[in-house]
């Protein structure tokens, strides 16, 4: 066998496994936790401050971040996900929260008293929008899956500089009437879905925490 | 005018790796799909760079050709004695 054909194979075998390895180290090497581990904050935040300055029932001095029994009073505590590439997120829950890893590679489900937070990552078809995937694709869903499903309101705003857009709906479980919002942020990749999940007569006190958590998330290291 | 196979081996795989890396690398994989997708993309590559290698590696069964290429050397080699 000359060197020529030598060097051909060496080539092509050094290509197949470089190939091989860069394929399979990404899903092997995953690290991301099982559906409802504990996931402990990296931080706590200073939204709180800004969050009790809109609280006409301000508590005393000192007494900022202690639980009071009103969702507005509580301290914030960071989290971030980096369990897919190009969709790592920080979002803050409130420190009371006790937080698990959703089901789903990049959710967290975050159950407090006043109400259930979730965050998760939504894959949203290149051939369409967040917008018109929310009314074509996620809202019919809803509307199937969920007595008495009601749309309150849809309206597009801003949450870190991506565009988002808001839906709260009303529905009926085997007791009462839930109310929840869907802040759908649109991603480089994928789009977060930060959801909360209460009563409805809950909602509306709860309505500066449920801002503040939307308004706490951020795309990391995107562009 | 006709091709030789081995110039089609090489054109067809280098349409498999093409294909292989737009998978892997440009496609909006669905969620839950990703091990599906790394599979695919993985055999459409090492099928195309076997295919390559094959190409590379084809040595001609026409006897005529392989004559004509060692008269050629051994032409050269003449020349370069000559010289």
């Amino acid at each position: 066998m000359d060197k020529s054909r030598i060097l051909i194979l060496a080539v092509g075998i050094s290509a197949l496994v470089a190939f091989s390895v860069y394929t399979f180290s990404e899903i092997f090497s995953s690290n991301v936790p099982g559906g409802g581990t504990q996931i402990q904050p990296i931080g706590s935040s200073s939204l709180t401050s800004t969050l009790t300055k809109t609280n006409s029932s301000l508590p005393p001095k000192g007494e900022t971040n202690a639980p009071h029994g009103n969702a507005t009073d509580t301290a914030l505590s960071i989290f971030e996900n980096r369990d897919k590439p190009e969709n790592h997120y920080s979002i803050q829950f409130p420190s009371d929260a006790t937080v698990v890893h959703g089901d789903r590679a990049g959710s967290y489900l975050a159950s407090t008293k006043y109400g259930t937070f979730t965050s998760a990552l939504e894959d949203i078809p290149d051939n369409t929008s967040v917008q018109l995937y929310v009314l074509t694709h996620d809202e019919p869903k809803l509307k199937s899956s969920l007595d008495n499903y009601t749309r309150v309101s849809i309206d597009e705003n801003t949450v870190s500089g991506h565009r988002a857009w808001n839906l709260i709906y009303t529905w009926q479980n085997a007791t009462s009437t839930m109310k929840s919002a869907r802040t759908y942020v649109e991603g480089r990749d994928q789009a977060m879905v930060i959801e909360y999940t209460a009563l409805s007569e809950v909602f509306a006190k709860n309505n500066p925490t449920i801002k503040s958590v939307a308004n706490s998330f951020q795309w990391i290291d995107a562009a | 005018m006709r091709m030789e196979g081995r110039y089609l081996v090489a054109i067809l795989s280098l349409l498999l790796i093409f294909g292989g890396v737009y998978f892997k690398t440009l496609y909006d994989v669905p969620d839950g799909q990703e091990r599906l997708n790394a599979w695919v993309s993985w055999v459409l590559v090492v099928f195309g760079i076997v295919g390559i290698m094959i190409s590379a590696l084809w040595k001609s069964r026409n006897p005529l050709e392989s004559r004509h290429k060692n008269i050629t050397h051994d032409d050269d080699s003449s020349f370069e004695r000559d010289a």
